[in-house]
């Protein structure tokens, strides 16, 4: 009797032991972990977007104990979807930077397959973030973030900091900050940040709505 | 019955504790399935294996490419950008003493990211300096190469 119990206390133990782990993979292989983020999860548009077209709710903000915690902005954060084209001048080779022409559209990056417009129309060398929006309209869209920065190359230490194709097919791309989609999060509805892409200098900067950047629109990806 | 409780609930315990498994702010299907033991995060749609924990001080860049042994090397500026979450989370700060913003994946990198100083990238700006990702604002700076840095390696696996 003393011998079964025992051993019936083992397999209590045992079955808790492998029980859970099963669960808890289930849970992770059906993604109810992931059902609290809802359609963020998948890159479409998040829980906290009620309205694209609404601004941030500021009535959200002023509930929350601490404004400077809600780091949510509007739209939804993109990530990569691809490897990364390099250049040359970085020291890791994987994934080359490189471009074919597409007819009447522009240039087809060849690692991460986003389709990139050139020439852009002349507007587009400096516009507000509004009327980026309404440049890259139709089957365009603004980049986001995240793609923008695939457009850069800085393997030439001086000079635009963008690819070739870019730089000597007429009209050649502005050597100037470029709007992305991406907001500056916490997202301050006053000032209404956005990051931009550095082509002149290289790297991120942020700036306000009202202020004007250069536009480079994009069509593929998710 | 209730000690077979007890042994059974301690089961579940210890079934939890040795099989976490750990949900990302990343998209489903950015990062490979990972354990909080693990010490390589797989990005499985840029193809680069992260290292988890990076250089236990920070580095000039000359000692950056030392940090990384075997099989890997210092990101690419366009490289570790891809790590960056562009919506931060709040973590309480013990040095600072205040909560501080992490623009990096809280689950996958949060808990190893030190953020008091910026990260290494390969690529240069110049011959003096290297460009630098700050996992505090989410931006990019241009960094002199004796700066001390932070430095976390990366491979990429196709």
């Amino acid at each position: 009797m003393a011998a079964s119990s025992a051993r019936r206390r083992v397999l209590f133990a045992l079955a808790g032991a492998s029980v859970m782990p099963l669960a808890l993979a289930c849970n992770g292989i059906i993604g109810l972990s992931d059902y609290t983020r809802g359609e963020c999860s998948g890159g479409e548009l998040c829980e906290d977007v009620v309205d694209p077209d609404a601004g941030p709710d500021v009535q959200q903000d002023s509930e929350a104990p601490d404004v400077k915690t809600d780091a949510s902005g509007t739209l939804p954060v993109s990530w990569a979807a691809w490897p990364m084209p390099n250049y040359d001048a970085g020291g890791a080779v994987d994934n080359p930077i490189g471009y074919d022409a597409v007819a009447n559209q522009g240039f087809e990056d060849r690692v991460t397959k986003l389709v990139w417009r050139h020439p852009m129309p002349a507007q587009a060398s400096s516009a507000t973030y509004e009327q980026a929006l309404e440049i890259c309209s139709g089957s365009w869209r603004l980049p986001s973030r995240i793609e923008l920065v695939t457009l850069l190359d800085l393997s030439a230490s001086s000079g635009a900091k963008a690819s070739d194709v870019f730089k000597t097919t007429a009209p050649a791309m502005p050597r100037s900050v470029h709007w992305t989609f991406s907001e500056v999060r916490p997202f301050d509805p006053v000032k209404r940040e956005h990051w931009v892409v550095d082509f002149d200098r290289g790297g991120l900067a942020k700036r306000e709505e009202a202020d004007t950047a250069a536009v480079r629109c994009v069509r593929g990806g998710s | 019955m209730r000690a077979r409780l007890r042994f059974a609930v301690r089961g579940l315990v210890l079934g939890a504790l040795v099989a976490l498994p750990v949900s990302a702010d990343a998209p489903r299907g950015q990062y490979a399935n990972f354990l909080r033991t693990d010490q390589r995060i797989r990005d499985l749609k840029t193809k680069l294996v992260w290292e988890r924990s990076v250089s236990p001080a920070p580095v000039a860049f000359a000692a950056a490419d030392a940090v990384c042994g075997g099989d890997t090397r210092l990101p690419t500026l366009k490289e570790l950008l891809t790590l960056v979450d562009e919506a931060p989370h709040e973590v309480y700060d013990l040095d600072r003493k205040r909560n501080v913003l992490k623009y990096i994946d809280q689950q996958a990198f949060g808990g190893q990211t030190p953020i008091d100083k910026g990260y290494w990238t390969s690529s240069m700006g110049s011959a003096t300096k290297a460009w630098t990702v700050d996992f505090g604002t989410g931006e990019t700076s241009l960094d002199d190469l004796t700066d001390p840095r932070y430095v976390r390696c990366v491979r990429f696996v196709p």
